[in-house]
Parts: C-alpha cells; sequence; structure tokens
C-alpha cells in the first residue's frame, strides 16, 4: 500500500509534467526541478539531471506530434540547433564571468513584462 | 536575410540556456513576440531545438550519475500519456488562446524567478 501511494507521487508529477511540456512546447522543467526537490526529496544536482532527462522523453514524444501534426518540420529547425550552439559555447564560456544574480533579475523583469505584454496585445 | 536574424537568435537563446537561464521560455517568446511566429511553430522549433543540447547534458548527466532513475522512468512514462494528448490539443487550439496561455506560464515563471533564493549558484 505503501508503495502504491509512494509511486502515485512519481504519476501524478509526470501527468502534470506531460500536459505542461505537449501544450506549451517545453517548459515541464519549470515544475519538475521544484516537485522533484520537495516531493521526490532529490538534491539541486540530481533533480536538475532528472529534470533534463524527463524533460527529453515528454519532448521526444511531443516533437513527434508536432512535426507529425506539421505545426514544424526539421528544416525550420536547423538554423536555429547551429545558432544555439554556438551560443550555448559562449554562454558556458562566460558563466564565470557575469554576475549571475543580476541577469536572474533582468530575465525575470523581461519574462514578467513579456508575458503582461502578450496578455494585452493580441 | 531571415536565417541570420534566426541564427543570431538562436545564439541569444543559447548564451544564455549555457549559463543556466532558462532559454527555452525565451526562444519561444522572441519568435512569437518579435517575429511573429505562429504559437504552435514556435514551440515546435522549441521542442526540436531542446533534444540535441539536453541529449549532450544527458550524456554527462549519465556519466556522473546524477540522475535519478525511479524519478526519472515513473514520471517520463506517465508523462508520454499526458504529453501526446496536450500536443494535440496544442495543434487543435486557436493560436491567439494558446498564446494567452502561454503568456500565463511565462507570468509565473518570471515571478518564480524573482522570488527564488540565489542558492547553488
Amino acid at each position: 500500500m505503501d508503495r502504491l501511494k509512494e509511486n502515485k507521487k512519481y504519476i501524478i508529477i509526470g501527468l502534470a509534467a506531460g500536459i505542461i511540456n505537449g501544450l506549451f512546447g517545453g517548459g515541464s522543467g519549470l515544475i519538475l526541478v521544484p516537485l522533484l526537490k520537495r516531493v521526490i526529496g532529490l538534491d539541486i544536482k540530481s533533480a536538475h539531471a532528472t529534470a533534463i532527462a524527463i524533460a527529453f522523453s515528454l519532448s521526444v514524444i511531443s516533437a513527434i506530434f508536432y512535426i507529425s501534426g506539421g505545426a514544424v518540420s526539421f528544416s525550420d529547425v536547423f538554423i536555429f540547433m547551429l545558432g544555439g550552439a554556438v551560443g550555448g559555447a559562449v554562454g558556458a564560456f562566460c558563466l564565470k564571468k557575469i554576475p549571475k544574480r543580476w541577469l536572474h533579475y533582468i530575465f525575470a523583469l523581461f519574462l514578467i513584462f513579456s508575458a503582461v505584454r502578450m496578455l494585452l496585445n493580441g | 536575410m531571415g536565417d541570420i536574424l534566426n541564427g543570431i537568435v538562436a545564439a541569444i537563446t543559447g548564451v544564455l540556456s549555457g549559463m543556466g537561464i532558462g532559454g527555452g521560455s525565451l526562444l519561444i517568446i522572441i519568435l512569437v513576440s518579435l517575429m511573429g511566429y505562429n504559437q504552435q511553430k514556435a514551440q515546435g522549433i522549441n521542442l526540436i531545438y531542446f533534444l540535441p543540447t539536453a541529449a549532450s547534458a544527458l550524456i554527462i548527466h549519465l556519466k556522473n550519475k546524477n540522475i535519478d532513475k525511479r524519478s526519472a522512468i515513473i514520471i517520463s512514462l506517465s508523462g508520454i500519456v499526458t504529453s501526446a494528448a496536450a500536443s494535440l490539443l496544442a495543434l487543435k487550439m486557436n493560436p491567439g488562446l494558446l498564446k494567452k496561455f502561454f503568456a500565463i506560464l511565462v507570468l509565473i515563471a518570471g515571478l518564480s524567478e524573482l522570488l527564488r533564493k540565489p542558492e547553488g549558484d
């Protein structure tokens, strides 16, 4: 009985993460990392790593549906991957050189600003 | 010209992702709000864009044994069911309405980022 109850937590987290991933094409990490930490009890490092593993499986499934549904094709994405690879390397290199805390605040404000703009405009 | 702009956008989000700051939401926001992409297409681009980056991170995490296998397996298996259903729903939804729902997710992400304690940085 305890075992079932224990698995129930994992299953519910999965159902919620799947909804976000499929509906928004990403963003499941937003709930996975805190839930893996608080509900499952993982430390920060494994919560992040495990969230990436889960988001990867979910994104493979969602991507199959988005591609077969005609929303996107591989050729749309190629140029983004190229730019992303270059940018990712630069970002990893700059990691220690830029005060991360301020960057987080700027990023947070940008998200809030964008959200309000998207809600107000059509 | 469009390709160059797309590449620059991807590079900027890539820089932030490489620094561990959520690049995914940023890519969708820029594509939809600034470049006029359809919401579903932007989300599809983000999904495929994420895969190789995540795969390379996963290899390192697997080597370092950072992944909790039980969580990864059970949560992935149950999540696959709803991600398939939610993808089908997203594809059928009016792009404007989907954009509003996405905006709510971004708002929550922004607020939680703002309130988050800078632990483990």
